[in-house]
């Protein structure tokens, strides 16, 4: 029976990749077993899933591009996950610079945005909590994010975005609590 | 290390459900961004063709005439700010051309002088004698064989006076009355 790519080891991808015979392959194998994770962590901070393909996509294209530096200080997913929050918050700065948009308006077109969306099917309350985590400050956010949603420990978010686990803790237990005061002002 | 995957996830609702009820609640619903049918596998034979497509070009079935694209890359130009600023340029551009196109001849007409027939000078010269002042047709004079056979030393005496006793007989009495 073939292992699942999610039971390769990452040292073995990566000796894949760095021969130039088996470079494809092993490239294949890195995409399958972490595309979707990072797909997912870009999406929910990016929203939209065309804007999340393009994010991924730029995210992979550096991957491949400097995969052959990468020294292994780290772990695989961890260097990984640095380059698709980098790359999202990247894309998500450049779309504030192009917008003329207050933050109301904002908030009106991702409310329409996901109504709209074919590819979001979360009820009033999901929406509300995509609000709520618009109104956090940029780090707070992608710590809730790594926390909540991708189910990150502290530490490896602490590798990930170079910060102390202390200071970490507090950002996200500030964002929790932040999001818990939007839901009672709006009352939902 | 299973156990320890399951622990740290434990851990991470352990902290979410004391912190936030109401979150630890939403948490346990399915997530609601929805990936369209055979995305993944499309995604990665897309980018591996850009990958092994030579740098500078286009990356094969997307148009580098995405219009919603270039419009999103534009779209800077269209703020009102730079919008204004760019029309005020453009209308300094138009206005200096109106200003200054008199100056330029038009392309492929040759405005050289050896492009023109003798009968045309001729003609042109008749037309704008008036134009010209007297110093520079005595410069001219100076430089052109033909007029200089006319200045009083070039002619010969005995060729002057025929002329003039020519001029004489023709002349009836009442023009030369006139004259005297």
């Amino acid at each position: 029976m073939r292992p699942s790519f999610a039971e390769i080891s990452d040292e073995k991808i990566l000796s894949l990749i760095r021969k130039k015979k088996t470079s494809e392959k092993g490239f294949r194998m890195l995409m399958d077993k972490y595309q979707e994770r990072l797909y997912h962590h870009i999406r929910k901070m990016v929203i939209e899933h065309d804007d999340t393909n393009d994010v991924l996509q730029n995210c992979f294209i550096k991957v491949f591009k400097s995969i052959h530096n990468f020294e292994g200080k780290s772990k695989l997913y961890t260097w990984l996950y640095r380059i698709a929050t980098n790359e999202a918050i990247t894309w998500i700065n450049k779309k504030k610079r192009k917008s003329t948009n207050s933050i109301d308006g904002e908030d009106n077109i991702l409310v329409q945005t996901l109504r709209a969306d074919q590819y979001f099917d979360g009820d009033e309350v999901q929406i509300q909590l995509q609000l709520a985590l618009r109104q956090l400050p940029e780090k707070q956010r992608t710590v809730f994010n790594l926390r909540y949603f991708e189910e990150l420990s502290y530490k490896e978010i602490s590798e990930l975005l170079d910060t102390s686990v202390g200071g970490l803790k507090a950002s996200y237990h500030h964002a929790v609590k932040k999001i818990e005061n939007y839901f009672k002002e709006v009352q939902i | 290390m299973k156990n320890k995957h399951l622990n740290k996830k434990e851990e991470i609702k352990e902290e979410l459900k004391g912190l936030s009820p109401m979150l630890y609640e939403l948490k346990e619903q399915n997530s609601p961004f929805q990936v369209p049918e055979g995305y993944f596998k499309q995604f990665q034979e897309d980018l591996l063709d850009q990958l092994k497509e030579p740098a500078g070009q286009t990356s094969k079935g997307r148009s580098f005439w995405n219009f919603p694209k270039l419009l999103d890359q534009v779209g800077w130009l269209l703020q009102p700010r730079m919008a204004l600023a760019l029309s005020s340029v453009l209308v300094v551009l138009v206005a200096a051309w109106f200003l200054f196109r008199t100056d330029i001849a038009p392309s492929g007409q040759d405005l050289s002088f050896a492009a023109l027939s003798i009968e045309e000078i001729q003609d042109y010269i008749d037309n704008n004698l008036d134009d010209f002042d007297e110093e520079t047709l005595k410069e001219v004079a100076q430089d052109d064989q033909n007029i200089q056979m006319l200045s009083p030393n070039a002619i010969d005496s005995e060729e002057l006076d025929r002329y003039l006793d020519d001029m004489i007989e023709d002349i009836d009495l009442y023009e030369l009355e006139e004259i005297l």
